[in-house]
């Protein structure tokens, strides 16, 4: 008894200096490259530090507790059949299987995050709104949708291709590009990351109107994406399912 | 109830050959096969039937009992259970049919299986009435009071699956398929589920599938049988004319106190494997009784045992017909 909860409690901490480690590595990233400039894209320091804060919390909390693990353990059961009961439910097998398991110690990782944001602002000039708080929301929110529906639409490629347990590893160095400023993607990267990726909408356009103003065509265009991609995985985790081959028993 | 009409499932699989060499191989240039698990499967089936489905290890039985639930698309034909398609999965259909597998688990591994049981009463919207009521005759039925509230990892394996039969049956499905319900089980067990089997079928008139192996769970539980080797039917109909048919030998197989001769064997019927201390007959089923006794009076028997064909024997006997 006392050693299997000895053994939690040492993973429990380190999974604390895991988020603790990997949050000090990026701002040391920042402190060292804002040494040599002054602004990328237009944002200066304390205001990367509010953007990372944002991708903090989307990152780590909200993926870790709800949709990372989920994922990643779809292609393993898929390969196995034991999804079979599952598919069996009369409930909706998308969101059991993609959402059903929430893993709490992710959300230690708001605290960092809401640090940073504090601290960003607090050593900016900063009036805060309520209006741009919410419509920073409602973007980071269509963000969190659209990496949800992209994560399920890669995961249910493993019905087809059976073994695919790299596939959500893809997409979150994908979505590493979302802590940066929106406004360094120029041209063909603009495009990719607006439309086809759309990383810019989990922290980089919640950040920029939190901080610089309402955007109205930006809060619309998050909104229009989040729904296509959340429909685009609807429809593609349908196609996938009546790939599904079970595994013999 | 239930109609399937050419129904047919091709899998495809990848070959290659062994070792290091070809798996590189095969990582750029794969030889595909297509394996037809079922082949142009009909039948129906109507409300209030146990119908068993027999055949070897590898015959499309699952397969066809994954397709009747939903879980697998067939590559052709049409399926129609209780007026649904099944893969559409609508939750009408879900609330009424259940799947058992007996190779396979969805209870709470940590928990007691109570635990389970309530997880599926929330599923399907059991109401809390409804979910007592169910649960007292299931927990009745199947003598399983005592270990319904002990961690499932540390019950039997027959007890195990007792309670995964009640989490199944808890909402009252219409349609049940039982897949290897007994696999593993010693006899007394195997009996029991077997009871139960029926007594739920008559309670609920509830329609039941179920897959075996063993010709004693279709023989206690099946007025009928559909048979499946290959993805083929052989045979579809009352199980008495398929024994009367197909099994209408028993064999006996008798150990002798001291060597004897072929030749003196002979006369009592058709031998299958003789030597000199052990040989078993092939007797017709109702010359058993007489020949039997002759053989105990005439012969020196040290220890007899009378069986069955076994199932494998039986469907060869059916697909060697065709």
């Amino acid at each position: 008894m006392l050693q299997t909860s000895m053994q939690y409690r040492f993973s429990f901490f380190i999974e604390l200096f895991i988020e603790i480690g990997y949050i000090a590595w990026t701002l040391a990233f920042i402190y060292v490259v804002f040494g040599n400039i002054t602004e990328v894209g237009g944002w200066n320091y304390h205001e990367m530090l509010v953007l990372i804060g944002v991708f903090t919390i989307f990152s780590e909390t909200i993926m870790g507790l709800f949709f990372i693990w989920n994922l990643r353990l779809l292609p393993e059961k898929i390969k196995n059949g034991t999804i079979d009961f599952t598919l069996l439910k009369p409930i909706n097998s998308q969101f059991i299987l993609t959402a059903g398991n929430t893993y709490i110690s992710s959300f230690f990782a708001t605290i960092p995050g809401m640090f940073l944001i504090w601290y960003g602002i607090s050593n900016l000039e900063f009036t805060f709104s309520v209006v741009n708080s919410i419509a920073a929301l409602i973007v980071f929110i269509c963000g969190v949708i659209i990496i949800y529906a992209i994560m399920t639409i890669i995961s249910s490629l493993a019905f087809v291709l059976t073994n695919a347990q790299g596939l959500p590893r893809l997409v979150v160095d994908l979505y590493q590009f979302g802590q940066y400023p929106p406004t360094i993607y120029k041209n063909i990267p603009k495009f990719i990351f607006t439309f086809i990726f759309p990383v810019v909408f989990i922290a980089g356009i919640p950040s920029d109107i939190f901080l610089h103003g309402l955007n109205i065509p930006n809060v619309l265009l998050s909104i229009v994406v989040a729904i296509a991609f959340l429909y685009g995985s609807i429809w593609v985790w349908k196609q996938m399912i009546s790939h599904y081959s079970s595994a013999s028993s | 109830m239930i109609t399937i009409q050419n129904i047919s499932k091709t899998f495809e699989v990848h070959k290659r050959e062994p070792g290091i060499v070809n798996s590189f191989k095969a990582l750029f240039n794969r030889t595909y096969t297509q394996v037809e698990a079922v082949k142009n499967v009909s039948f129906s089936i109507d409300e209030g039937e146990i119908v068993g489905f027999i055949g070897p290890n590898g015959a499309g039985k699952t397969t066809t009992l994954k397709m009747l639930s939903g879980l697998l698309y067939p590559t052709s034909g049409t399926i129609s259970v209780a007026g649904h398609t099944p893969y559409d999965r609508d939750v009408d259909f879900l609330k009424m049919i259940s799947l058992v597998m007996g190779q396979k688990n969805q209870l709470l591994w940590d928990l007691p299986a109570v635990d389970t049981f309530k997880l599926q009463k929330e599923v399907y919207e059991v109401s809390d009435g409804q979910y007592e009521a169910n649960l007292d005759v299931l927990v009745d039925m199947l003598d399983a009071r005592d270990f319904i509230q002990q961690q499932v990892r540390k019950l039997s394996l027959g007890q195990r699956m007792k309670c995964e039969l009640i989490a199944a049956l808890i909402y009252n499905p219409k349609i049940v398929f039982l897949d290897e319900p007994t696999i593993g089980l010693d006899v007394v067990a195997q009996k029991r589920l077997r009871q139960f089997i029926k007594d739920y079928n008559k309670q609920y008139n509830a329609t039941i599938i179920l897959t075996s192996h063993y010709m004693g769970d279709v023989q206690e539980l099946c007025k009928r049988v559909i048979v499946i080797d290959k993805g083929v039917v052989g045979y579809d109909g009352a199980l008495d004319d398929l024994v009367k048919t197909y099994a209408s030998d028993k064999t006996i197989t008798l150990t002798f106190a001291h060597e004897m001769q072929k030749a003196d064997l002979e006369s009592f019927g058709s031998i299958l494997t003789y030597d000199p201390l052990r040989t078993t007959f092939s007797i017709p089923r109702s010359e058993m009784k007489r020949v039997a006794s002759e053989m105990l009076s005439k012969l020196p028997v040290d220890d007899v045992d009378i069986a069955e064909m076994p199932i494998e024997d039986v469907i060869r006997e059916v697909f060697s017909e065709k």
